[in-house]
């Protein structure tokens, strides 16, 4: 009954693609490409592009084959898909998803301002991005006043509205995308009172960050956090603390820019049958980038917070190869597949299923998409494992894992014929001085 | 030329718009003024908005009688308001024998008021009712009339009701002074003078400081310290179906630490850390309670990775009275000037603490003629969060605006916005409070500049001269020099 009153109010679409940044919009053009399927796609904003819209620095490497500003690699995406027969909903917030199976349809509810409208689709791409945790989810003490912004507010105030949020800045966190606020920032002629970083090392190359931090007159704060925020009305200054200098100091400034911490807008899936990851809290997703739910994929950065754009454009463009090789195959092919997951100080794995039969060698694989882990904080000289039950599959020493930096697994020296697979794959590193007291013996 | 008025309400907290709503059924001339740029921004913001069943208060105090009387028409106070509210029942826990004597004692406290349903459950019973909580705990007090408020909406739907019968409002105004003369007050605020013939000091922590300026000081209030709650994802909102707590002192058993359920769907962790508050603005997150919240929420849901899922932090003054009870009365020195201070928990005694001061007056000689036209109703919008999808076909179909979803993780369409500002919200924090935009998951990160347009567009007012909350707050600084 109430799957036949469905079928006369929706709207019918072989794809529907959720969200329209550079992974969403990949989708849709490698699957209009090679396809006549019905395609639609959902972006709550106005205009398409995402994240690019407001950054400015270097895109469109891997997926373009060329480099350019963020509004530009946005424009090109925008115009690239305008000229597909792609059904484009802008301002169209889906508010929920219910999943059907293999063999039936799932559901979407659309509101936009011309009304709510329900779509029947056979797959469904979500690739709606993620933010940068607010000032309460880094334990950022203080007080409560205006002037605390995310990159995000700050570029898109600066670089979409061109209006200034202050006059003196404070940068907390030193991820990559704290480089692109110090830019951001000196676009806006504002004066950036320093960086602070919690960790002994900077999340981000070091080079880059140590020559803006010459041109622009700013000190780099390593191993200081941030005692407490002042000012009832708006930021007045900021009380850090050294824990390696054991100091205290207060830096006045009259804005705070939040950087990185990015974590997935994952909204949708919440309380759904499609399974979490409580690591990423993305969707837990198969090399092939298909969710829990068959026939709900998922790519971008809503796989695990911030990778680069060009990054989530392949693993758009994945998922919808993804979708054509399942219909191609009718739904028939089995895989053999096996869960993969991490331990600290491992943050995440991701995809957390290995299908067996697509592990090969791959050249350049920090390049594609393809399983990556990201580690806490900088390790050097660690010693990574791959255990499946009471068995070592796989070890391997590095000199150095950068923090905040996607790691590709070399799963094809993984020793798969040992791995129980219903048992799956778990990932942990040991520190080097253990490891040099085991194995130096066998070196000799 | 001062305005004139018969009564004058300082303070715009609970208490005070409760006085306005309750006056607003007379024919008398009201005036509220309040300092900060929206009502319930002091005290009532901070609190965990519990609606208490009053069993842990002594017996014999009058926040106990008002606890019991407000819970005897809570019913058809939220009705007539149309108040966010939810009863949940609340599980206190007890991990041994003295703390479960101290349970039963409470209990008997609590049946003395005729709290309905109070019950000492075992162990068992616990686990069937809160599958998450410590298997430690052997038994609890259940109080299934307990139940839990959007304190927003309580305020809200007192001020904009005392408004629609004809309370007038005057925020952004300080009292910085008062002049008894003549059996008049001439009180002085930074808007100009104001002639009343009767105060109602409803000024929260400032109350002390108010009744100095008349010397109708018979009272302390103290808030040497503050403590904090911290506010969870909503991914979180279902590790708890009841307001769960347990003993935080063991000594003296009368504090608690608590983990509840909110009206949004988020989780709520409490714990009391006192911390030294620095002046009675001061209300800062002090660095340690973090983890220290989290630690002690652990206690009572020990497999809940709470650290992750952190959004919001808030601090509140643990605020004193000296004489540990509410204090609502006439000031002796001038039977005009009425005192009315209110520790934990005013907000439950709402629908009651009006009607409290409406009987001062009355014994003080104003006469209390029914107005006629008053009505009891605040009649509000429906929103896109709790509309079933067919509500929402038929609110989009009414009107766009509600088609555009402005504050995706909580799903606040542009013509809520619009809405909470023609009901009075003029500051980002005050369209957050009411309509929940910038208070998900992402905390403004995605909405805050929109609703900062919205607000400017629809106050004709430029992008920069819009705040956070209230003057000098604003969300860009004006320079002159734009690049």
């Amino acid at each position: 009954m109430m799957t036949s009153n469905r079928m006369n109010h929706s709207n019918h679409v072989d794809v529907a693609v959720i969200g329209g940044g550079p992974a969403g919009i990949s989708a849709c053009l490698e699957l209009s490409r090679s396809s006549s399927l019905k395609i639609g796609l959902f972006e709550g904003d106005p205009d398409l592009g995402g994240m690019p819209r407001s950054c400015h620095l270097f895109f469109g490497m891997r997926d373009q084959g060329r480099l350019q500003t963020g509004p530009a690699y946005a424009r090109k995406l925008n115009s690239l898909i305008r000229k597909t027969g792609i059904d484009i909903h802008t301002e169209a917030r889906v508010l929920e998803i219910t999943s059907g199976g293999s063999r039936t349809p799932h559901f979407i509810q659309v509101l936009s301002p011309s009304g709510l409208n329900e779509y029947q689709c056979r797959f469904v791409v979500l690739a709606t991005g993620c933010f940068e945790s607010p000032r309460s989810a880094r334990k950022i003490p203080g007080a409560r006043p205006a002037g605390i912004f995310t990159t995000g507010q700050l570029q898109q105030l600066v670089n979409q509205r061109q209006l200034k949020p202050g006059r003196k800045a404070l940068i907390v966190g030193s991820e990559h995308v704290a480089l692109s606020s110090v830019l951001t920032l000196k676009r806006a002629g504002m004066s950036i009172v320093g960086l602070v970083e919690k960790d002994l090392e900077l999340q981000t190359c070091l080079h880059p960050a140590r020559a803006m931090s010459g041109i622009f007159n700013f000190p780099i704060y390593k191993e200081t956090s941030i005692l407490s925020i002042q000012g009832n009305r708006r930021v007045e200054a900021v009380d850090l603390i050294s824990k390696k200098k054991k100091k205290q100091w207060r830096v006045g400034c009259d804005t705070v820019i939040l950087t990185g911490k990015f974590r997935p807008d994952s909204m949708l899936i919440e309380n759904t049958q499609i399974e979490q990851d409580k690591a990423t809290l993305g969707p837990v997703v198969d090399m092939n980038l298909m969710t829990s739910a068959p026939n709900i994929f998922a790519a971008g950065n809503l796989l695990r917070g911030a990778d680069m754009h060009d990054l989530c454009a392949l693993e758009g463009r994945l998922a919808a190869r993804s979708i054509l090789k399942k219909l191609e195959s009718n739904g028939r092919r089995e895989f053999q597949s096996t869960r993969i997951s991490a331990n600290p100080p491992i943050c995440y794995v991701v995809p957390q299923k290995i299908i067996l039969p697509q592990i090969k060698k791959r050249l350049f694989s920090k390049l594609f998409p393809w399983p990556a882990i990201q580690v806490e904080r900088t390790l050097n000289n660690p010693v990574m494992e791959a255990w499946s039950g009471e068995t070592k599959i796989w070890s391997g020493g590095f000199r150095k894992l950068l923090a905040n930096t996607r790691i590709p697994l070399p799963l094809e020296k993984f020793d798969w014929k040992r791995a129980d697979l219903r048992k799956g794959i778990d990932l942990k590193i040991r520190n080097s001085e253990n490891d040099l007291i085991e194995t130096l013996p066998k070196r000799r | 030329m001062p305005v004139k008025t018969d009564i004058l309400i300082i303070g715009g907290g609970v208490a005070g718009v409760s006085i306005a709503r309750e006056l607003s059924k007379y024919q008398l001339d009201v005036i509220l003024a309040e300092k900060e740029a929206d009502v319930g921004w002091g005290q009532t913001k901070a609190s965990y908005a519990m609606c208490h069943p009053g069993a842990r208060w002594p017996p014999g105090t009058l926040a106990q009688k008002m606890i019991a009387e407000a819970n005897g028409i809570m019913n058809q106070f939220i009705d007539e308001l149309d108040i966010e509210f939810k009863k949940t029942g609340e599980l206190g826990l007890a991990f041994n024998k003295d703390e479960l004597n101290v349970l039963k004692i409470i209990k008997k406290q609590g049946e003395h008021i005729k709290v309905p349903g109070l019950e000492i459950i075992g162990g068992d019973e616990v686990r069937r009712l809160e599958p998450r909580v410590n298997p430690k705990a052997v038994a609890a007090l259940y109080m299934p009339s307990a139940g839990l408020f959007n304190p927003f909406d309580v305020v809200h739907a007192l001020f904009e009701n005392a408004r629609d019968n004809g309370v007038r409002m005057m925020l952004n105004t300080e009292v910085i002074g008062i002049v008894a003369e003549d059996g008049q007050f001439i009180v002085d605020t930074d808007q100009g003078q104001i002639q009343t013939s009767y105060v109602v000091n409803a000024s929260g922590l400032y109350a002390q400081k108010v009744a100095q300026m008349v010397g109708a000081d018979e009272f302390e209030v103290s808030y040497a310290t503050k403590s904090t709650c911290l506010i969870l994802d909503s991914s979180l909102g279902h590790m708890v179906s009841h307001i769960v707590n347990g003993f935080a002192d063991l000594q003296k058993y009368t504090s608690f630490k608590l983990v509840m359920p909110t009206y949004g769907g988020n989780l709520l962790i409490y714990t009391p850390i006192p911390v030294p508050a620095h002046g009675i603005d001061d209300c800062n997150v002090h660095r340690d309670t973090f983890e220290r919240i989290i630690e002690s929420a652990r206690d009572l849901l020990p497999g809940v990775d709470f650290e992750k899922f952190i959004i919001a932090s808030y601090s509140g003054k643990g605020a004193k009275v000296n004489r540990n009870d509410f204090i609502i009365e006439p000031s002796k020195k001038n039977k005009a000037f009425i005192n009315v201070a209110l520790p934990a928990p005013a907000v439950t005694c709402s629908p009651v603490i009006g009607r409290r001061v409406a009987e001062i007056l009355r014994d003080c000689g104003v006469s209390l003629r029914s107005k006629a036209d008053f009505n009891p109703r605040r009649v509000k919008k429906p929103c896109l969060r709790n509309a079933s999808l067919d509500q929402i076909r038929v609110l989009t179909e009414e009107d766009s605006r509600y088609g555009r979803v402005v504050c995706r993780c909580e799903k606040v369409s542009e013509g809520e916005i619009n809405d909470a500002i023609s009901r009075g919200a003029a500051t980002l924090d005050g369209v957050k409070f009411r309509t929940r935009a910038g208070m998900g998951k992402c905390q403004g990160n995605y909405c805050g500049m929109k609703v900062t347009e919205i607000l400017a567009r629809e106050l004709r007012q430029p992008l920069k001269s819009i705040t956070k909350k209230g003057p000098g707050s604003n969300i860009l600084i004006p320079v002159d020099d734009d690049f």
